[in-house]
């Protein structure tokens, strides 16, 4: 098995056998990332290998300075949103209204399969999901999203507050319906 | 009503996704390979296109020395054969002619010699007179005393110039005589218009006639120099003229990185039944190409000419199409991915011909190689072309669709300059002395595609057969 920096020489000289190599570690992790930022899995598909094109394309670019890991994270994350510019550009984000969250309710997301997860994260809207991926899964600030998306840091938490109304709404109904059926959608 | 950002929401989704992975289609992989191969190709076809260019540039570059040294060594050559007509073309010599000049000099001098011998008879004959009035009465002896010192006078002047004469001649011998015996005979008997000169005769000839022969070869070097400049204008020749043939396009299926998903459906041209069908790009008929335009060519060397001018180039070919664009009035317009380029409201449509014709002004300049240049003739030309493109169209057979076209420039996604490799055999009839008609049967090679995003071979060869109507200068 190849080393990591083997893979990357192996990459920068355009080895193809040592961009399946790469490609093959690192794609199932991206391709969950992908399928939190699309709106189907077909979509998804397009963007990682949209993505890793990238990846190969630019990995003599790349500075050792951080992980390789990291770096295709990035570029994946850069090409969904490049993807939802488009719509975000036809629909533009605004903002919402306030939503009322109960600060009490705990949500427990150990019962739910990964696909079911990703299923509830692609049926909300373009924005609310981008916005949503960023802070609470990567770890952005609003203001980085702001920046990140080309809308106001406010717009940005109203979207978020409206993106976690909708998924605990959802999670609520995926459990009733699971404690009422005792069947999981998957 | 509070906005809130609990930690423990964004904890569980951090945590849920934290190590997550799923597979992805297994076609994943190919489709990431195919994508790279193309780049790869692409970059590839770049340096190919790149010694291409360079090989043109060569080629032309070549051309022009040769065509420049052609040039001189032909001026050279033609300065030497004038010397030499200088040199051998008059009946007489060029000593002869100084010769000749010396005595039209002479016979200048002589002629103011004459004036004044003129008057010394006058001045002789009045004395004569004057005396034979005063002495009324006078013998025969004494009169030929007068006689005999009028001849004395004029005699001695003659032979004075008789002398220099003979001088001359022994000074360039072989070439200047007179008549000998009646100059020697010192007693020339002369009336008042006659001249000696008259007598003084090159190389058998009287000068007059040799000054007259002078003339003569000078006026012909004139009229070979003149000959020869004309002859060089009649290097020359303009033509007008046309060509057309056919156009074959590599692949007959367009490459396009079209994808589907760039279809929309907010047309009322479109029908749900045709969205997210594959675009279409397949060649239905063989490409036709015509040009017309004027040439201009010159003879550089006995065998070799020149030839450059201005065309427009028309090449044309079908293909089918499932798509249409819609303009800002939402006016529907042929479209073809592949040929085309447009960012947005691309649609779907029942599937139709469409014909893409390419425009272009061709700046040609060949070298030609004369095997027959007679009434009937055969030449071989070959060259290159630098095709700038100017707007491609297409065009919806059935009429239904707008005609959609596209410039050259920055944003086009057609290449304003092509470079196009030319060769061809040109088989021509003199009919009168400044007209020329001639067939020109020939083949067209593009170096490089129309399209800048073209990612496989697409250098389109034309066959095609001219007609030249020349004038020759």
């Amino acid at each position: 098995m190849q080393s990591e920096k083997e893979l990357i020489e192996g990459c920068t000289n355009g080895d193809r056998a040592a961009q399946k190599a790469l490609y093959e570690r690192y794609c199932r992790k991206m391709m969950v990332i992908c399928q939190r930022y699309a709106k189907s899995d077909q979509e998804a598909e397009d963007i990682l290998q949209e993505g890793f094109i990238k990846v190969f394309m630019s990995i003599k670019s790349f500075r050792e300075e951080a992980k390789i890991g990291t770096w295709i994270t990035r570029i994946m994350i850069n090409t969904a949103l490049n993807a939802q510019r488009q719509k975000l550009y036809l629909l533009p984000m605004v903002d919402v209204e306030e939503v009322t969250i109960r600060e009490e309710e705990q949500i427990s997301l150990s019962s739910f399969h990964l696909a079911e997860l990703i299923d509830i994260i692609q049926t909300l809207p373009d924005g609310c999901r981008v916005v949503f991926n960023l802070f609470a899964i990567e770890g952005y600030s609003h203001r980085e999203i702001g920046e990140m998306v080309g809308i106001s840091e406010g717009t940005s938490k109203s979207q978020y507050n409206r993106a976690k109304s909708l998924l605990r709404t959802k999670i609520a109904v995926e459990k009733n319906r699971y404690e009422k059926f005792g069947e999981s959608k998957i | 009503m509070k906005n809130s950002e609990n930690p423990k929401f964004e904890e569980s989704w951090r945590s849920a996704f934290a190590d997550a992975e799923a597979n992805p289609p297994d076609a994943s992989w190919n489709t990431i390979d195919m994508h790279l191969s193309k780049v790869e190709s692409g970059n590839m076809k770049k340096r190919v296109v790149f010694y291409q260019r360079l090989a043109a540039a060569a080629v032309l570059f070549g051309l022009s020395l040769g065509s420049v040294g052609l040039w001189y060594l032909a001026d050279r050559e033609e300065t030497i054969s004038v010397n030499s007509i200088e040199e051998v073309k008059p009946a007489v010599k060029n000593s002869e002619l100084k010769r000749a000049d010396e005595l039209i000099a002479e016979k200048k001098s002589i002629e103011q010699n004459k004036i004044s011998s003129g008057d010394v008879r006058s001045e002789n004959r009045r004395k004569l007179g004057s005396e034979m009035s005063s002495a009324n009465n006078t013998g025969r002896a004494k009169e030929n005393a007068i006689n005999k010192d009028v001849q004395g006078t004029t005699g001695n002047f003659f032979q004075s110039a008789l002398n220099a004469n003979e001088q001359n001649a022994a000074a360039t011998p072989g070439i200047l005589t007179k008549e000998p015996r009646q100059a020697q005979g010192h007693n020339l008997i002369l009336a008042s218009n006659q001249l000696p000169v008259a007598e003084i005769k090159l190389n058998g000839k009287p000068v007059e006639e040799i000054v007259e022969a002078k003339m003569l070869a000078r006026q012909a070097i004139v009229r070979e120099n003149s000959k020869r400049k004309s002859g060089e204008e009649k290097g020359w020749w303009a033509a007008i003229g046309g060509s057309g043939g056919n156009y074959d396009t590599q692949p007959s299926v367009l490459p396009t990185s079209f994808s589907a998903s760039r279809i929309s459906n907010n047309s009322s041209f479109a029908s749900s039944q045709f969205m997210g069908q594959a675009p279409m790009g397949n060649q239905v008929s063989v490409g036709t190409s015509y040009s017309v335009g004027m040439t201009v060519g010159k003879k550089i060397a006995k065998r070799w000419v020149l030839i450059t001018g201005v065309n427009y180039l028309n090449q044309s070919i079908g293909y089918q199409s499932n798509l249409a664009v819609l303009d800002a009035s939402n006016q529907a317009k042929a479209f073809l991915a592949g040929i085309a380029d447009a960012n947005s409201n691309v649609t779907a449509t029942p599937q139709y011909n469409i014909n893409s014709i390419n425009e272009f002004v061709s700046i040609p300049v060949q070298a030609g190689y004369l095997f027959l240049d007679r009434k009937v003739g055969l030449q071989l030309n070959a060259g290159v072309s630098s095709d700038l493109f100017y707007r491609n169209t297409l065009v919806d057979e059935s009429k239904r669709l707008l005609n959609y076209s596209e410039s050259a420039g920055d944003d086009s996604a057609y290449r304003t300059l092509n470079w196009t490799g030319l060769v061809g055999t040109e088989l021509s009839y003199k009919m009168s002395k400044h007209y020329r008609v001639s067939f020109v049967p020939g083949l067209r090679y593009s170096f490089n595609s129309v399209l800048k995003s073209s990612n496989s071979v697409n250098n389109p060869i034309v066959w095609d057969i001219g007609f030249r109507f020349r004038y020759l200068f």
